[in-house]
């Protein structure tokens, strides 16, 4: 890193803020068509990959492969890593732009969008992207997470939502190879969870999760599946539904955990009965309310930026000429990895198209301008693969890595490894 | 002779690293090795060579990635002689979903069809087994290096 500040040779500066999927494939991309360019990725975290490390559920780890690609990005294709910065903080979003030729936002949506609805303040609703970043060990995820009872209520009924139902499922042997952060596991779930109602206003034809997350649902060997108002919605999901619960009324299974999934039933208000938290649903067909009873409600139905006052967080001040942003930041919360992948193909381009129309002028300095204000406190690639082997030493018995959860910890790491090398 | 494509449709960019990687093994074993997205390959091309690798990952419930499905459109439409061609076939998936590598065996069975003659099995990578790809992309070159 110190090499590049010191010497640049580079006809044009970018800028990533962010080191999730966007960022990661944005500089791919922009590597590859722009050789000429100085690329360097900002992450607040110390560590990088974002939502594929904190957001794909823990479990999933061929989805979390790709990261094998993003590795590449820093060691083989000379794009510079600036970990534990934080834009907006660190440096400010005009320094910045000031500095760098292009400026390219990729820092996602971080929070749980809310409900909407009425909702008394003793019931107890939480955020399924906060739980996956609490099961994902994420250091500032969970702090607050109590047990989810025996009796949960999931609103949505997309990927998120079945990431969620799967974690409170799944038994021990079942998470074998994931990276799940079982301290978090056990504080949640000390007990099994008994029920867990999925709720969304949709159809089943039109429910938005994956039918490969529900074949895999069905898979699991302490689960048992319910549906309502399912009508006569025809599909894939819809069949595969009627399947599952036909197989699983006929056995009446000794398994622990029941899942029913509630179609055409919009949440109305949330409030409580005693020690219960109670959900009112409104029947789409029938206009009828009736009551869900659970311990915990959690949200999935999509994310945002709840709060855009923070200095760390691009409100339209963040803009400009020569600022692009990709991935959910640019598009909304809506998309894959791959389709996030499409998306920075298309704003490479652009910017490499932006750049040889002469629309804007290169000959910024790049990092070089910010480093010797960062310089204490970055952790660099290098510093990361010695964090990365050292999560990966220490996995417990049947799991593929122990994140390192808290930073203090981990910067201690970071520091050790430089006091041996100096 | 000229440089063997290495041929990749990909949805996650996994599959184009894989291409890099094949490639690398291939130049390593003293062959003469180029990676091509497949979006960029000309079907009609494809008979003027002796050897292709073919490298496609599978998108959501078994289907084509989009920048492999014109690749299979052309060779259905154009119906080219490939029986001089041997290609060698990768397969990148994922069991959690069940009709996992379901892509590579539709092209590997367009390709047989049309005349071309297979080298080595086809190999097909879990990204569920948790089985790093590069070593087993390198480990399958090993296997048909000798016979390209």
């Amino acid at each position: 890193m110190r090499k590049h500040a010191a010497a640049p040779a580079y006809r044009s500066t970018v800028a990533i803020v962010g080191s999730g999927p966007s960022g990661c494939y944005t500089a791919q991309f922009l590597r590859k068509s722009w050789p000429g360019s100085e690329i360097t990725v900002f992450e607040a975290m110390p560590m990088p990959y974002g939502l594929v490390r904190y957001g794909i559920a823990a479990d999933h780890q061929g989805a979390k492969a790709v990261t094998s690609q993003f590795d590449r990005v820093f060691t083989r294709m000379d794009v510079m890593f600036a970990g534990n910065v934080e834009i907006g903080s660190s440096v400010t979003f005009d320094e910045l732009h000031d500095a760098f030729d292009v400026v390219v936002l990729a820092t996602g949506l971080p929070d749980d969008r809310g409900l909407g609805v009425p909702q008394d303040d003793t019931a107890r609703v939480v955020g399924a992207g906060e739980l996956v970043r609490a099961l994902n060990g994420h250091p500032d995820a969970g702090r607050t997470l109590e047990p989810v009872g025996e009796a949960v209520i999931v609103v949505g009924q997309g990927n998120v939502s079945m990431d969620v139902v799967r974690m409170l499922s799944k038994t021990g042997a079942e998470l074998d190879g994931s990276d799940i952060e079982d301290a978090v596991l056990q504080r949640l779930r000390p007990e099994p969870v008994r029920v867990i109602h999925v709720v969304g206003r949709s159809g089943a034809a039109a429910a938005k999760f994956d039918i490969a997350m529900l074949r895999e649902l069905g898979t699991l060997s302490d689960v048992s599946i319910g549906v309502t108002g399912l009508g006569d919605d025809e599909g894939a999901i819809p069949e595969l539904l009627s399947e599952l619960a036909a197989r699983d009324a006929a056995a009446v299974p000794e398994r622990r955990t029941r899942v029913i999934f509630h179609f055409g039933a919009t949440p109305a208000s949330i409030g409580h009965d005693g020690q219960r938290t109670v959900l009112t649903v409104v029947d789409s067909v029938s206009g009828d309310e009736r009551a869900l009873q659970a311990d915990t409600i959690i949200t999935a139905i999509g994310f945002c930026n709840a709060d855009t006052t923070p200095a760390t967080v691009p409100d339209e001040e963040w803009s400009g000429d020569r600022v692009y942003r990709v991935g959910w930041l640019g598009r909304g919360p809506r998309g894959t990895v791959a389709e996030n992948r499409k998306h920075a193909q298309s704003v490479a381009q652009t910017i490499v198209a932006d750049a040889a129309a002469g629309r804007f002028l290169l000959g910024r300095p790049g990092l070089r301008a910010v480093w010797p204000r960062i310089q204490h406190d970055a952790v660099t690639f290098d510093d990361w693969r010695l964090i990365d082997e050292v999560e990966r030493t220490s996995a417990g018995p049947g799991r593929c890595r122990r994140k390192i959860t808290d930073l203090a910890e981990l910067l201690e790491v970071v520091a050790t490894k430089a006091a041996i090398s100096a | 002779m000229s440089a063997i494509p290495i041929i990749f449709g990909t949805e996650s960019g996994n599959a184009e690293m894989v291409a890099d990687d094949i490639a690398e093994a291939l130049t390593d074993a003293g062959h003469d090795a180029e990676v091509v997205p497949m979006e960029d390959f000309e079907v009609a091309d494809l008979p003027d060579h002796e050897v292709v690798v073919v490298i496609t990952s599978t998108y959501g419930e078994g289907e084509l990635p989009e920048t492999t499905a014109p690749f299979h459109a052309a060779l259905i439409e154009q119906e080219p002689d490939l029986s001089s061609v041997r290609f060698a076939a990768f397969g990148l998936g994922d069991s959690t979903y069940e009709t996992y590598n379901n892509a590579i065996s539709i092209l590997q069975a367009e390709l047989t069809r049309l005349g071309a003659a297979q080298i080595g099995e086809t190999c097909r990578h879990d990204a569920a087994s948790g089985l790093d790809l590069t070593i087993v992309a390198t480990e399958w070159v090993d296997t048909i290096a000798g016979e390209l």
